[in-house]
């Protein structure tokens, strides 16, 4: 018999009661970083009350799965769109569904009087600026000359200000042994969290496939990455992603499953919604399509939330309940989001 | 209890999508425009399913009596319990009711224009 339960999706078919949205406002940049998974940055913006009425959709949507939700807001570099980041901000401040929110920048447009401005951000949990490396060298030839320098003064003049802090590094064969001296040099600086993400060749990353690292090479840098979380402090090395749970299977703050399909959507600038932005399917158009539409429709989703359809070593694998690779990894390698994660050692 | 004739056709509700995971046992028909969830058991999944597309009241019972092995007055007990229970919740509705509701919402729609 059915039951008409508030959320019973939230037990069944997603984690607990998060919802996380990445939300890219803008895909305009000041950077051309090698390995970004954008390959133009002439997408449509839509306008401030467009862009309000997608957190509408949204707060309607968390309602209804009475779930808390979250958002990391981003870009290109989403500063570039200051005011219409800002004025998101307040209206999230406001919100009684969202709990927190991160922003994902460069860090290149953190200014004095920005710094100011996101004081008043009652929500914001931390800022995330990404580096590629312990040097100018390493960092530099990834993000462009100039960067490195630019990037450490946003962090100090972040970490100035009391704001939480974090740094993560997109890791392949160009940097992943300069992972132990980025710790350093962050440890020196206060930051607060570090995560890596792995290279996934889209956009204008598909350049550097042949800069992935392979499963082994991944091996050995999450299980240095474990070692050195038990012995850091700060920055926290966070661990919640696909394959870490091989290191340590019996640790349960790490390695977690990915959240497609489970309890996370990203939206574009223009309001396309992708199951993740590193899985740059799209599944439809929020302000066209609303998300109840998408979330419950779309085959991308259900086919990824099914573990049967898995195919390879992640569909045979013995921690499938606590990993199933990264599909988006599958998909820029193979062409299929179901095949096996070519980076597992497993 | 809502009258169910051998000749009421019932359908799925035009906003309702049903989607089922076996192996994990989930059975669900979501609303895509309220965001309703409802769980089911594979029994009322495998009755929406036969329902979807549209099928007699008659026809159904002779499926639940063919596939399910259950006496005739309890099978028939149960199916009209699980059908109203569908149609209050909103789920599926008897063709007729459809008609009457799309002719209401054309004419509200006809007067707000």
């Amino acid at each position: 018999m059915p039951s008409k339960g508030k959320a019973p999706v939230d037990r069944e078919v997603g984690p607990e009661n998060e919802f996380y949205f990445q939300w890219h406002v803008t895909e305009r940049c000041n950077r051309r970083c090698l390995h970004c998974y954008q390959s133009t940055q002439r997408t449509k913006e839509l306008s401030t009350p467009e862009l309000g009425k997608i957190l509408t959709i949204m707060e309607t949507a968390l309602a209804k799965w009475n779930r808390r939700g979250s958002i990391s807001f981003t870009g290109g570099e989403p500063f570039i769109r200051r005011t219409e980041l800002i004025d998101l901000l307040e209206k999230v401040d406001k919100s009684a569904q969202f709990d927190f929110y991160d922003i994902l920048t460069n860090g290149s447009l953190i200014d004095n009087e920005l710094l100011i401005l996101l004081k008043k951000a009652s929500k914001l949990r931390r800022v995330q600026v990404s580096l590629e490396g312990s040097t100018p060298t390493t960092n530099d030839r990834l993000r462009g000359h100039g960067s490195f320098a630019e990037t450490m003064k946003a962090i100090k003049g972040l970490k100035q200000c009391g704001f939480t802090v974090s740094v993560m590094t997109t890791v392949s064969r160009l940097n992943y042994r300069d992972i132990s001296n980025i710790l350093d040099l962050l440890k020196q600086e206060g930051v607060d969290t570090f995560s890596v993400e792995r290279l996934v060749p889209e956009g204008k990353g598909k350049q550097l496939k042949d800069q992935l690292l392979t499963a082994s090479e991944v091996r050995d840098m999450f299980e240095l990455l474990y070692k050195l979380k038990q012995k850091s402090k700060t920055p926290r090395i966070l661990t919640y992603r696909p394959l870490y749970c091989l290191v340590a299977p019996d640790d349960m703050h790490n390695g977690a499953l990915c959240s497609v399909g489970n309890n996370a959507l990203t939206i574009m600038p223009d309001g396309t919604v992708y199951p993740c932005r590193r899985l740059p399917i799209p599944i439809g158009n929020i302000l066209e399509d609303g998300l109840f539409s998408i979330w419950y429709q779309s085959e991308v989703l259900w086919d990824i939330r099914n573990p049967a359809n898995l195919k390879g070593k992640c569909g045979q694998c013995n921690l499938m309940t606590h990993c199933r690779g990264c599909r988006a990894v599958a998909y820029a390698v193979t062409g299929d989001y179901l095949a096996e994660d070519p980076q597992c050692w497993n | 209890m809502l009258e169910l004739r051998p000749d009421t056709i019932l359908t799925l509700a035009p906003q309702i999508v049903l989607h089922s995971i076996p192996d994990q046992e989930w059975y669900f028909a979501f609303n895509i425009t309220t965001g309703d969830q409802f769980r089911l058991n594979r029994t009322s999944y495998w009755v929406l399913e036969q329902i979807n597309g549209g099928v007699e009241y008659s026809t159904l019972m002779r499926s639940v009596l063919n596939i399910f092995e259950v006496p005739e007055n309890q099978g028939s007990q149960d199916l009209k319990q699980l059908i109203n229970k569908l149609i209050r919740q909103k789920i599926i509705r008897r063709q007729a009711d459809a008609k009457k509701e799309d002719t209401v919402s054309k004419t509200r729609r006809r007067k707000a224009k």
